[in-house]
């Protein structure tokens, strides 16, 4: 197995919290965005991570996962999905993307991206990546002290 | 005497072949040929061992350079070591044989 | 030759050892990357304390049992230190978030540096151990 497993481990996870930090910044910047290319406001996005060997998981809160011996191999993001919760309406009926007709009439949806939550997952996932960062740090380190056994 | 089997670690057992000699009570019989067969014998395992040390460094080290993610950085070190000591060991001690033995056919 | 001394001994049980602790920076780093993924157990290894029972000497007040057939099981029975490998074990009995992750990032966190601390103290006294016995061949 080497020492070289468990850095390219952390290299998985330094990918993964990457790319939530993407999606996060993506969510914030477009938090007012009220028309997109798809039509309809902009929709929260986030990351959905899995533990890279993951063929033998089943999910479940009160089974734990099968005893499986192996060593993991990290983590991988299989999509980035929106989140189908409610967007927020705001009554304004002389927005340009104002609902013309219909029960909501007059009202403008805005995303349902909540900055608070966004900065909360922000935080998360920079403390996450420093976390990956000292993994590796770590492994270098007692690589280049197993490699100094025979040389005095 | 030392045969190939009497050392344990570091644990020696002799062999009482006079009725002065401590330790066992049993007196057996030994003659000066024995003597010299067995020392050559433990002298040659001693000689395989050091290949085989030699050898599983070699093989760790392929492995290191062949494939990375089979072997540990330590095994590498510490077979290489092993094998370094012995080789040392093995050379003092022909070493001290050879001098040993002209020191002995130079006292005529 | 020296290598079955009691010397080697100490040399065999730190080198187990220190694989052991790569196994281990190899599970903390697999937790630390999971650390936001839902359902994700966080696992661990266990070999110290195993190790530990191996070479502890033999237990005088355990209850013999008294075999009277050759397929018998004895209760206890001595345990060499070489048969001792890391097992890696799922630690699904601690309280975890709303997601079913249970990686706690700032324990791992020391975990990591503590194993790596220990691998380099260990591979130092292998080191000087080594030094020691060539010191004396000279």
């Amino acid at each position: 197995m080497g020492i070289f497993t468990s850095m390219n481990t952390a290299s998985t996870g330094l990918t993964a919290q990457r790319l939530r930090m993407d999606v996060i910044s993506n969510n914030i910047a477009n938090a007012q965005t009220t028309r997109t290319t798809d039509g309809g406001a902009f929709r929260r996005r986030r990351v959905v991570l899995r533990p890279r060997n993951d063929e033998l998981e089943f999910h479940s809160r009160f089974l734990p996962q099968p005893l499986w011996k192996g060593l993991g191999e990290g983590v991988r993001a299989i999509k980035i999905e929106e989140d189908r919760s409610p967007l927020r309406l705001v009554y304004d009926p002389d927005h340009p993307d104002a609902i013309k007709t219909g029960p909501k009439k007059g009202y403008v949806e805005f995303p349902n991206v909540n900055i608070v939550t966004e900065m909360v997952d922000m935080i998360s996932a920079s403390r996450a990546y420093e976390a990956n960062v000292t993994v590796i740090q770590n492994s270098a380190q007692m690589f280049m002290r197993g490699l100094e056994i025979g040389s005095r | 005497m030392l045969t190939p089997n009497s050392v344990q670690g570091d644990l020696v057992s002799m062999v009482a072949t006079n009725r002065m000699h401590f330790g066992s009570s049993k007196i057996t019989e030994r003659k000066p040929d024995e003597f010299i067969s067995d020392f050559a014998n433990s002298l040659e395992k001693a000689f395989y061992k050091v290949n085989d040390l030699q050898l599983e460094s070699d093989r760790l080290t392929e492995a290191m350079a062949i494939r990375p993610d089979s072997v540990d950085i330590h095994d590498v070190t510490i077979a290489a070591e092993k094998a370094r000591l012995a080789l040392q060991f093995t050379k003092s001690i022909v070493e001290r044989i050879t001098q040993a033995y002209r020191e002995l056919s130079n006292l005529r | 030759m020296f290598l079955d001394s009691g010397f080697m001994k100490t040399q065999g049980i730190l080198h187990r050892a220190m694989s052991a602790s790569v196994i281990r920076q190899e599970v903390i780093a697999d937790n630390i990357a999971n650390a936001d993924t839902p359902h994700f157990k966080r696992r661990d290894v266990a070999f110290e304390s195993e190790l530990n029972r191996a070479l502890a000497p033999h237990r005088t007040g355990a209850l013999q049992a008294s075999l009277t057939h050759s397929r018998h099981i004895p209760f206890y029975r001595q345990k060499d230190y070489r048969e001792v490998t890391p097992i890696v074990y799922l630690d699904y009995t601690t309280t975890y978030r709303n997601d079913g992750n249970n990686v706690d990032i700032e324990k791992e966190m020391v975990d990591a540096r503590e194993n790596t601390l220990r691998y380099i103290a260990m591979s130092r006294r292998v080191s000087d151990n080594f030094s020691l016995l060539a010191s004396v061949m000279r």
